[in-house]
């Protein structure tokens, strides 16, 4: 038994002792790049995507889902974005609230017969309107299907050839679409997949539908989260987009090649992840296409989003995540190691099940075993307390060093206050916030098997106050 | 060993207390200068715009007495320039040029890719010629042709109207879109030498982005060229010919369109129904009628919209909205006769 312990113990020192290597490499690779563009002048990089001519039309797809509070100010939002051509699609997927009165009322919109293509299957359409003030937004009413299926139904009624996916309840920035753009534009069609840095909007002064000053929250479990966004937009999505290796383009906001989605199946509406299960099948198709085409990151923000305010509704949150995360590796196992798939299959896939996934069994089994070693004394006092601060200094260091790429780049919290509140709660992770979630990443692994489904809907405040 | 582990720990706290002082001390710092900024800017704002206003050299020799730091002197002029017309430039470049210049040109020699990059932007926007020189010693028409910071480079070029660069582009093969990209820079007088050059070259690439550049601009000099390619055996240039003719408001031969409305190739229908309904090209009525019961949506689409602009178009619309033997037809009569637009 205490050979089994021992060994088990050296397995799990082994693995963190992998985990920690790789995401110094992790913020290595995006430091780099980072500190490439360090100094870039951003506003005249970008502004160039404006010349109207050129810039290829967006449809924005809104799926709703009860959001009566947010979806309106998220239309607004969207209404005054700097971007030559772009059309609005809220698709309300059988709300039970008064999301679609609520479009029909503040964008004065009509009823319309359209001859619609039927690229994705999808639940029932009901109806569709459009504004009678604002041409270009449109609203479809159809049977309740889920996220996904009201993101295909809203594909199949897109006008153009590039689409983004948001959430209903999210606020952009209005040169959202010039950032995530600009990389497909400028690589002449390689680029099919953009995806940018997601914010969190909790603490913000937020007026008209337009983040007007940016501030931190009071609750820490807000805060926890908004250096979480930090580390895994800044350190990890850098560094795996940098590779080609991106599997996540955030529900929240992203900018998708039409044809390519089409092909691919559109987005798939039997799991919860459906915005990373999109991004792996697309890479499958590229990669059996033996296609040069790339999936791209862009470290600005562009899209505020309200985070959960209390640890119920985020471990739920967590919950569909997790669970997301699993499907979408189990309906793509047969990528896992395998070599044809190159970097995906090699890298970013196992990355996905070893680290992102299994960690939390292998945390919970590291507690337990310091727990019963404290009790049965089979654990040095010392290795424990050591491998404790480690874990503790270690975890938060990955924290500051992502606060410092944000500090590099976008600098967005204006008070050296913020860095330092930030910085503080970056300490405390190890002690509350990661035991806190362990519970929802193994209880997401778990639940895989049920068939249990839905919005995850969130109770929300709405972020705009006006 | 214990102690060794120690030293481990105290490495990690170390490295967080490194990083968490020198972000504050950047974040106090760099308020700090932003602070100063703001001010000199709101300092020195009236006195811009008074010599962009009047040209006044007393304004310009006040700026220059203000010891504006480059950064200053750089986002006044940027900022102006988002709202100007084109005429009022030359005084906004000539600033530039005396406030400006010396920085870009050491920028461009920066080691930092950031500054090279900036200072690449920055010329191109307030088209400093000044700094032409530079700039064609640094183009690199070899394995870096296509690298940004060279597209960079020929973006800021063909801003100045660099007529050497016409060569880097007929001999090299470069995307369409860089191509058209390049050629949008361009004036009015080097766009029309671009279609003389299109029309001598056999770079077929080339005489694409040039038809893309004549349907962008809808350039009135373009307009005998793009006729001549819509002949062209290569379908992707003939393709460019219908876009450039039917985004240019312009009466065609309507003998050169009605092929097109047959032509195997749904794209080329599409524009053909797309040129009939904008040129209100009344006998091709039946052709559009037909066209709206295509298997390709987009030719559909695009017919509907054709008959609606047409004379008694909500007519025939109604009547193939009831009528027509094609389903998709039918629902495709229905939007537009409804509507006169709909979900594309």
């Amino acid at each position: 038994m205490e050979s089994f312990i021992f060994y088990l113990t050296i397995g799990i020192t082994v693995y963190m002792a992998a985990i920690s290597i790789s995401y110094i490499l992790f913020f290595l690779l995006a430091a780099k790049k980072v500190h490439r563009e360090k100094d870039m002048n951003r506003e005249t990089y970008f502004d160039d995507v404006k010349d109207s001519q050129r810039a290829y039309p967006v449809s924005i797809i809104v799926p709703a889902y009860n959001e009566e509070t947010g979806v309106t100010s998220t239309v607004r939002s969207l209404l005054s974005m700097d971007y030559p051509e772009f059309e609005v699609v809220v698709v309300d997927d059988g709300s039970t609230d008064l999301t679609a009165d609520r479009m029909i009322q503040a964008f004065r919109m009509s009823e319309i017969r359209v001859a619609m293509r039927t690229f994705i299957k999808t639940k029932e359409i009901v109806s569709v309107y459009r504004s009678e003030v604002f041409g270009n937004v449109t609203l479809v009413r159809k049977k309740n299907g889920g996220k996904a299926d009201a993101l295909n139904a809203g594909i199949n009624a897109s006008r153009y050839s590039y689409f983004c996916a948001m959430d209903g309840d999210s606020i952009l920035e209005s040169d959202a679409l010039l950032k995530t753009m600009k990389p497909i534009i400028e690589s002449n069609g390689n680029v099919v997949v953009t995806g940018g840095s997601v914010r969190i909007a909790n603490g913000c002064k937020i007026s008209k539908s337009k983040v007007e000053e940016i501030g931190l929250p009071r609750q820490p479990v807000v805060i926890m989260q908004i250096i979480e966004y930090f580390r895994s937009f800044l350190i990890g999505r850098i560094s795996l987009s940098h590779m080609n290796l991106l599997l996540i383009i955030s529900g929240a906001f992203g900018v998708f090649n039409k044809e390519l989605v089409v092909k691919a199946g559109g987005y798939n509406v039997n799991t919860m992840g459906e915005d990373m299960e999109l991004v792996v099948r697309i890479h499958r198709l590229l990669k059996e296409e033996k296609s040069k085409q790339r999936i791209e990151y862009i470290p600005d923000p562009v899209c505020w989003t309200e985070a959960p305010g209390t640890m119920r509704i985020l471990h739920r949150q967590r919950v569909r995540w997790q669970r997301g995360l699993a499907e979408t590796l189990l309906i793509h196992k047969d990528m896992m190691f395998n070599p044809k798939y190159k970097g995906v299959g090699m890298v970013s896939l196992p990355y996905y099940l070893l680290v992102e996934l299994l960690s939390g069994v292998v945390e919970a089994i590291a507690y337990v075993i310091v727990i019963l070693g404290m009790l049965f004394d089979f654990v040095n006092m010392d290795i424990a307390l050591f491998m404790l601060g480690v874990t503790i200094l270690y975890g938060s260091l990955i924290s500051s060093l992502s606060i410092l790429l944000e500090e590099w780049t976008f600098h967005k919290y204006p008070k050296a206050s913020h860095l330092l509140i930030l910085y503080f709660w970056a300490l405390t992770e190890s002690f509350w916030y990661r035991p806190l979630l362990l519970a929802a990443r193994l209880q997401g692994l778990f639940t895989v098997f049920t068939k249990k489904k839905s919005w995850g809907e969130m109770s929300r405040k709405g972020i705009s106050a006006d | 060993m214990n102690v060794i582990l120690w030293y481990v720990l105290w490495g990690i706290a170390s490295l967080q207390g490194m990083a968490v002082v020198y972000l504050v001390t950047c974040k106090i710092l760099a308020n700090k200068r932003a602070g100063k900024g703001k001010a000199k800017y709101e300092e020195a704002l009236p006195f811009f715009l008074e010599y962009f206003m009047t040209g006044d050299p007393s304004a310009r020799l006040a700026i220059k007495e203000l010891r504006l730091g480059h950064e200053v002197s750089e986002k006044i002029l940027m900022d102006y320039l988002k709202n100007i017309r084109s005429g009022d430039m030359e005084r906004v470049q000539e600033l530039a040029a005396d406030l400006l210049s010396s920085k870009y040109k050491k920028e461009l020699d920066s080691r930092k890719w950031s500054g090279r990059i900036n200072a690449l932007y920055a010329i191109e926007k307030l088209k400093l010629d000044s700094c032409r020189g530079l700039l064609l010693k640094k183009l690199d028409t070899g394995k870096e042709l296509l690298s940004e910071e060279n597209i960079q480079t020929m973006k800021a070029l063909a801003s100045l109207n660099e007529q050497c660069l016409f060569d880097v582009m007929l001999e090299n093969d470069m995307p369409e879109r860089v191509l058209e990209e390049l050629l949008m820079r361009y004036d009015l007088q080097h766009m029309e030498e671009s279609i003389r050059m299109a029309e001598s070259t056999d770079n077929k690439t080339f005489r694409r982005a040039v038809l893309r550049m004549i349907a962008n601009k809808g350039l009135h000099a373009g307009f005998m060229f793009a006729e001549q390619q819509l002949q062209s055996p290569d379908s992707e240039t003939r393709l460019r010919a219908l876009q450039a003719y039917s985004s240019m408001n312009y009466m065609v031969d309507p003998d050169k369109i009605s092929p097109f409305l047959t032509s195997p190739v749904w794209q080329e229908r599409m524009y053909a129904a797309r040129i009939c309904g904008k040129l209100k090209l009344e006998r091709f009525k039946p052709d559009l009628s037909r066209l709206i019961a295509d298997r390709v949506w987009w030719v559909r689409y695009h017919a509907g919209e054709a008959i609606s602009r047409l004379k008694d178009g909500d007519v025939v619309l109604r009547y193939l909205a009831e009528e027509h033997e094609d389903r998709f037809a039918r629902d495709m009569a229905r939007q537009w006769a409804a509507s006169g637009g709909g979900i594309e």
